[in-house]
């Protein structure tokens, strides 16, 4: 089976397709800047170990993927694979991640990782659903352990499905990351990006 | 002529005058710590082990098509498996017989010929060399008359459900021969329906701070898991109890765990007087359904089809660098069923204190989306890089490793003293040294007596 009919058959809509096509919302626009305060805000509670604080910053019907990325020449096609990932979530399979982490014996993150994660290249983009918006960014994460001195670094294009409840809160409807690393070096994903 | 194969045999003198032979204590069933940290023993690995064993490199199933590639490694060796005009499938060292270059730096495309990016060789898929830029003012026909020369180092290829295996001696065992009695148990945990296994796509491939062989030696470690991989009784999804289920390896080092289903998962309904048509079908193996129980007879003989029905192999390592997981896991839903598991890891050895893990899932070619779609979401939850139950694992090879690159640290020995011996459950058809129980550290021992053998031979 090639990885069209595989990508139909499970059902799972490409990260590539028609992403951040609508009307660009400018960074002068009070949206944009909200938007921009919403990802700090969530970067900042990950950074700050409160997974609880950041489930409720997740939207009930997100999709929270990370492809495999496989090198390949110019030219001949998407690099990401469609079906083999490194995470695919939804928000049960989320909030079950955050019990194993809170409420039971955890090894890999207890002591917990130490991360510091840098988001910039905020781009937003408007779609046809008003209060949705598509939003690009670059995620720089550093992650260290214990009094290990080395450093994990992970570095990503997020593209984000933000969607506004009421003036000025949001939550994240959707999130794919696109890993820079075919191989990733970090010794597991016990962390989110 | 320069002879580019390893000349060294026998035990080896470590720079500090210590054999090799002695890091293992065969009457106390010990091992010095040191083996994880030592870059002369690393080195030794690769030529002794890694440069002449069975590796997995791919799954037929990625390069479904004639001049299809992907670009893999053995040990720290690049190399290219492709599919050939026949269908047949190489795996040629990724190095260029010129002068070095790496004649693919991509992971993984279609193509008739390499073409070398330095200086322009040709090579086909078998491996010759077909040309050269101006080949006739530069070589004349030394191309032609030296092709054997010239031509790309080739690997040995074998594979079972799809899953292609490659070693580059020549010299090397029938990978048949390699397998011995573990293959009764593989053919019964990956080639049991008709149209068999297919990859969901690119293998993960992720960095563990650790030595190779702490993942390699594990494997039949039946132990651990009530202790490190304690949060997954704590939140009800299973429980290992060390006497359930059954521990095996062979002398060539392989491993396994068999776990007794129904206990572990505590799953009832299921009679155990019924028909084992019938009791397989109540429980289908993982990535099956009960439909495609139908198709095992076909496959399978009665004695695979009781070990699927009864104690399936969960967890099977083959020495040096493959293992395979068939499992059931919480499949990460509101209602928090269990989901299967289908996964084969490979490893690439990096350097002492690190490896790169490969991980792939294979799901049934024949099986309705629904089964695939949650073996396959199942299994990222569960297994590999943000898997639930080897985040902890990866955790205890990262710890085992620092805290034995002292000079204190890496005098302390493994201890596999836990000699339960063999214990052959009635009836049970299954070859190798059979323990009926998870946990018991013969299995782990003979690993480690096969690496001391390869490794001072
Ligand atoms: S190194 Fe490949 S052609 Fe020269
Ligand atoms: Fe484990």
């Amino acid at each position: 089976m090639d990885a069209m009919t595989r990508e139909e058959s499970t059902g799972k809509r490409s990260p590539f397709e028609s992403f951040g096509r609508g009307e660009r919302v400018r960074p002068s626009d009070p949206v944009y800047l909200e938007i921009l305060g919403f990802l700090w805000d969530e970067a900042a509670t990950l950074d700050q170990d409160d997974l609880t604080e950041w489930l409720s910053l997740l939207d009930e019907d997100i999709t929270y993927i990370m492809p495999v990325r496989v090198t390949r020449k110019r030219g001949t096609g998407s690099e990401f694979d469609p079906a083999m990932m490194h995470f695919d979530e939804d928000i049960a399979s989320l909030r079950f991640r955050v019990r194993r982490f809170l409420e039971t014996t955890a090894w890999s993150e207890d002591p917990p990782s130490r991360v510091r994660r840098t988001v910039t290249a905020v781009r937003v983009y408007r779609t046809d659903a008003p209060h949705e918006f598509e939003v690009t960014n670059s995620l720089l994460l550093v992650r260290t352990q214990d009094d290990d001195y080395r450093l994990d670094i992970v570095t990503a294009e997020r593209r984000d499905r933000v969607r506004r409840y009421g003036d000025d809160s949001f939550k994240l409807a959707q999130r794919t990351i696109l890993l820079d690393q075919a191989t990733v070096s970090t010794p597991n994903l016990a962390i989110f990006l | 002529m320069l002879d580019s194969s390893s000349r060294l045999t026998g035990d080896a003198i470590l720079s500090d005058g210590t054999p090799l032979s002695e890091l293992i204590d065969r009457e106390r069933r010990e091992v010095s710590l040191r083996v994880h940290q030592d870059r002369e023993i690393f080195e030794l690995e690769m030529e002794k082990i890694f440069a002449r064993s069975w590796i997995p490199v791919a799954h037929e199933s990625e390069i479904p098509n004639p001049g299809d590639f992907v670009r893999r490694y053995i040990g720290q060796d690049s190399c290219l498996v492709v599919r050939t005009e026949s269908g047949a499938i190489n795996v040629l060292l990724n190095v260029c017989t010129h002068r070095g270059m790496p004649l693919c730096r991509e992971e993984r495309g279609h193509t008739r010929t390499f073409r070398c990016p330095y200086h322009g060789w040709v090579f086909d898929p078998q491996g010759n060399v077909r040309g050269a830029p101006y080949e006739k003012e530069m070589y004349g026909d030394w191309l032609r008359t030296c092709a054997d020369e010239l031509a790309l180092t080739t690997a040995r290829t074998a594979s079972i459900g799809g899953m292609v295996f490659a070693n580059w001696d020549p010299l090397a065992e029938p990978f048949d021969d390699y397998l011995g009695d573990v293959k009764w148990y593989l053919d019964a945990m990956i080639n049991r329906t008709d149209s068999g296994l297919e990859v969901v796509g690119a293998p993960q491939r992720h960095i563990v701070k650790a030595n190779w062989k702490l993942l390699a030696e594990q494997l039949p470690d039946g132990y651990h898991t009530s202790t490190l991989h304690r949060s997954f009784a704590q939140l009800g999804v299973f429980e290992h109890k060390v006497s359930s289920g059954i521990n095996v390896s062979t002398p060539e080092g392989h491993t396994m765990r068999l776990v007794d289903f129904k206990a572990t998962w505590g799953l009832e309904g299921r009679d155990d007087s019924a028909s084992l048509a019938d009791r397989l079908a109540a429980m289908p193996p993982p990535g099956t359904n009960a439909a495609m129980t139908e198709e095992f007879a076909n496959n399978l003989t009665e004695g695979q089809l009781r070990l699927l029905a009864e104690t399936p192999p969960a967890v099977m390592g083959l020495f040096p660098g493959t293992d395979l997981f068939s499992f059931l896991s919480h499949d990460g839903t509101e209602a928090g069923g269990l989901g299967p598991v289908v996964m084969v890891h490979g490893w690439i050895p990096r350097a002492p204190d690190l490896f790169e893990m490969l991980s792939w899932i294979l799901v049934e070619r024949d099986a309705p989306d629904e089964v695939r779609e949650l073996t396959r979401r199942t299994t990222i939850r569960n297994f590999g890089i943000s898997g639930l139950i080897e985040q902890d694992d990866a955790e205890a090879w990262r710890g085992v490793q620092r805290s034995t690159a002292g000079v204190m640290g890496r005098r302390i020995n493994g201890k596999y003293a836990a000699a339960l011996g063999i214990k052959r459950p009635e009836g049970f058809e299954g070859g190798g040294d059979v323990y009926a129980g998870t946990a018991r550290d013969d299995a782990q021992w003979a690993w480690w007596s096969r690496y001391f053998d390869v490794m001072t031979s």
